[in-house]
């Protein structure tokens, strides 16, 4: 459409000058931007505020979104307009003429330049506040996302569980509550299923949900034991182990104040059990222990056996070493129990007959020896060929046997019999090692009692200790490692008194750890769940 | 001036009590844990966690406090000194507090929301230490409304004086005004991106040109000036270019107010969104601790 434009200025005279313009468009835009072809500017103008239309039915006005224009006086938002009809937008005013031929529309426009200035910014867009950045919204976004996601959800989550539904995928779990990584197994064994631990909201993880898996556990005390004592509750599976560490991390924290914060004074309870305090591993802070009485029921020296003068091996002729007998278990701890068998038999033969026998005595069965030794000498009555051409290696004939005997060959041969199962069980055989005691039966099954052999007992039985990691020790291996600790060179008999006392642990150990020494935690020796003890409770 | 006696109000005190806030923290945290791993779950823990978000909670109180003309509880200047100063010691308090355990979970979130607080604010804080000498250097004694009244004043002579010229001259400087871009997006306003176009010729609106800092404007006016047939003419496309060189250089100070103005102010559309999302993760922390402990 073509339009025609007349500017209406009033001179400082009072003269009123016309401006025509002539424009082809189909929209004139109003409003405080410098590209409304009607640039008025003022308070309450929008940089583009309304728009002028013409059609084959006439002019109309449109005011955008929230703005008003005066028409004939009135506020309006927009609607047709009619030759004669006056826009007022602040000071400034607008007039359709009766367009003359050639134009669709014309317009008088007046435009007031008073305080125009003062709102000219207004056309623009010059603060962070005019443009999409949004802050309060961002801000009740931020704060509904953060609770709809951390907390609503994963409470949802938690009812779902409890109720045994699905948690759909697309829910934030209460996993987002974790406080770190679970242990690996515990990982696997609960799919990080927080509710399998945590069963109740605001409540400390209870022994009964460690419980529905180690089951088999056992404690060192039970909580009934320690109300008896009046000593405070028994201890939660929680207070010792510490969950969310991590794969890399321990569950158990192995520092000795988990045993100490109850063992370490010597509280009204402690006093009713016996117990001393123990406030770690060091002179004075924990007592000096005693190996159990048990005694192996050996004859044993191990001085004696050591002495490289005296004792040698048949094979190289060398002297004795510990590992010639000792051999360390599969567990490291402890040893293979010695047996006659392995250890001792390459050296002690069980012959008998002064050696003229080329049979040995069976070893663990004192009735299998005596009948042995009863048909022996039987069998060399009836058949002298059976008696051993050998030359005596041991002993000097016993003055008793070379008697010869007048009797028949039967009762002779008992003789003989009897006289080598005295020699063999009181004098020179099985008594060497052992101990035999004899209730002076005339039948010789019946006579003797062997001291039963106990070579598998744990010394210290509420103690573990790795042999394994002491084998090379401040320099020393070999026998000289062992022999640091075990005064065997001096130990003429019973196996406890080698079992060293405190003060050779504290020649490399405390729990201050303070250099050189090296820590040494409670739980380095001990155990709160031991694997059985009499006085264990579940 | 307010943005230097921001640090060191009355001789710093703020300072003072947040570096002993701060070697206090350090001190919590430098006592023995016992056997659990330090952390969020030992008394240490317990203790810089609640200091730390008490100091959250205060620290929010500014925007409050700020809107509280009448109050007379300690002056805002007072309040935001100590803002600052506190606000940076929280990053050290809860720090420790985390024992440097993180996650993917609440708590993680929560110290990541606080962390971009206090980086917001520090960018804030470096803005107030810069931007307002910049600004009144900038400004010359003239405030905004006055520089975009002048600049109105400008447009319209220059409109008036183009009119009396060639036709290409006139359509090439009402273009140019009529499309000045100034301000406009957030962008545009902090990188003072410059779209501004004008009419080089009488062809279609196709032939939109640059007019960037209004440079093209200026040079194509000028290049009329020698093939000014009329000394009359010549002398209008004179005055022309010279008030084209008044209106650039009017305008490249209201771009530099507009751009320092939003960088003061664009921190804050971090800070505050992040402090409401700190609110809501810190108290989703707090509950989700007693809530599976």
């Amino acid at each position: 459409m073509q339009v025609l434009l007349r500017q209406l200025r009033k001179l400082p005279d009072g003269q009123l000058e016309y401006q025509d313009t002539e424009l082809a468009a189909d929209e004139l835009l109003i409003g405080s931007a410098p590209h409304c072809q009607i640039q008025w500017v003022g308070e309450g103008i929008a940089p583009r505020h309304a728009s002028l239309h013409y059609s084959a039915g006439g002019a109309t006005v449109k005011c955008r979104r929230g703005c008003r224009i005066n028409v004939n006086g009135q506020p309006s938002a927009g609607g047709a307009l009619r030759v004669g009809d006056e826009l007022q937008l602040g000071p400034h005013r607008l007039r359709l003429m009766s367009p003359p031929s050639g134009f669709q529309l014309a317009l008088e426009i007046e435009t007031s330049t008073t305080a125009a200035s003062l709102y000219y910014e207004s056309a623009f867009r010059t603060s962070l506040r005019q443009t999409w950045l949004p802050m309060r919204s961002a801000s009740w976004a931020l704060l509904a996302l953060t609770l709809l996601l951390t907390l609503a959800m994963p409470l949802y989550s938690v009812r779902l569980q409890r109720a045994g539904q699905p948690v759909p995928a697309a829910i934030v779990t209460d996993r987002i509550w974790t406080a770190g990584p679970l242990l690996a197994a515990h990982q696997l064994t609960t799919a990080a299923t927080c509710i399998s631990c945590h069963q109740s909201l605001f409540v400390h993880v209870q022994d009964r949900a460690c419980r529905s898996c180690h089951k088999g556990t056992v404690d060192h005390v039970s909580g009934r034991e320690l109300l008896q004592h009046g000593a405070s509750d028994k201890p939660r599976c929680a207070s010792c182990h510490l969950e969310h560490g991590g794969s890399s991390g321990h569950l158990l924290l192995a520092t000795s104040k988990l045993c100490t914060g109850c063992h370490g004074s010597r509280t009204a309870s402690a006093a009713s059990l016996d117990l001393p305090a123990i406030t770690g591993f060091a002179a004075g802070a924990h007592p000096d222990w005693h190996a159990a009485a048990a005694a192996t029921g050996l004859k044993f020296s191990h001085a004696q056996h050591l002495d490289a003068e005296h004792v040698r091996t048949l094979a190289d002729r060398r002297a004795l070493v510990c590992a010639d007998c000792h051999r360390l278990a599969p567990d490291g701890a402890h040893f293979v129990p010695i047996t006659m068998e392995r250890s001792c038999r390459s050296c002690h033969e069980l012959t008998f007959d002064d050696g003229q026998s080329q049979r040995q005595l069976p070893h663990g069965n004192a009735s299998d020896a005596i009948s042995l030794i009863q048909d022996y000498f039987a069998r060399r009555a009836v058949d002298p060929a059976a008696a051993g051409r050998q030359p005596a290696r041991r002993r000097m004939p016993d003055p008793a046997a070379g008697k010869r005997c007048e009797a028949a060959a039967f009762e002779c041969a008992n003789r003989a019999a009897a006289r080598e199962i005295v020699l063999q069980f009181e004098q020179q055989g099985c008594v060497v090692c052992h101990s035999v005691t004899s209730n002076g039966a005339t039948d010789p099954l019946r006579r003797y009692a062997i001291r039963p052999v106990s070579m598998s007992i744990d010394l210290l039985p509420s103690a573990r200790f790795r042999h394994t990691s002491h084998l090379i020790m401040a320099g020393k291996s070999g026998d000289a490692a062992c022999l640091s600790c075990h005064d065997a060179r001096q130990s003429s008999s019973a196996v406890p008194s080698m079992v060293p006392r405190m003060n050779k642990c504290l020649a490399c150990h405390d729990t201050s750890a303070q250099p050189p020494r090296l820590p040494l935690q409670c739980m380095s020796c001990h155990s709160y769940h031991p694997p059985s003890s009499p006085g264990v409770v579940r | 001036m307010m943005h230097q006696s921001l640090l060191r109000f009355r001789g710093a005190r703020y300072f003072w009590w947040a570096l002993a806030l701060t070697s206090l923290a350090l001190l919590v945290y430098a006592t023995p844990v016992g056997w659990r791993p330090r952390g969020g779950g030992t008394w240490q823990g317990y203790t810089l966690g609640t200091v730390g978000a008490a100091l959250v909670v205060w620290l929010t109180l500014l925007g409050i406090r700020k809107r509280r003309y009448g109050s007379t509880l300690g002056s805002v200047q007072g309040w935001t000194s100590a803002h600052v100063m506190l606000g940076l010691s929280l990053a050290v308090v809860v720090t420790l507090h985390t024992g440097f355990q993180f996650g993917w979970n609440v708590h993680t979130l929560a110290y990541v929301f606080m962390m971009l607080v206090i980086a917001s604010g520090v960018l804030g804080l470096v803005l107030y230490m810069s931007a307002p000498r910049q600004l009144s250097e900038n400004a010359a004694g003239q405030s905004r409304q006055e520089m975009f009244g002048e600049l109105l004043a400008i447009d319209g002579a220059a409109r008036d004086l183009a009119r009396k010229c060639d036709p290409t001259v006139a359509l090439a400087v009402t273009s140019s005004i009529e499309r000045t871009a100034v301000g406009g997006g957030a962008l545009s306003q902090l990188f003072g991106t410059d779209r501004s176009l004008f009419q080089p010729s009488g062809a279609a609106v196709a032939g939109l040109a640059s007019n960037a800092d209004n440079q093209s404007v200026i040079d194509f006016v000028a290049a009329r000036v020698p093939r000014a047939a009329k000394r009359i003419e010549a002398e209008s496309l004179h005055e022309l270019v010279a008030l084209l060189c008044r209106r650039q250089a009017l305008l490249r100070r209201i771009r530099r107010d507009i751009r320092l103005q939003a960088w003061l102010k664009i921190w804050l559309y971090v800070h505050i969104p992040m402090t409401v999302g700190l609110l809501a993760a810190l108290s989703v922390h707090v509950l989700a601790t007693f809530m599976y402990w």
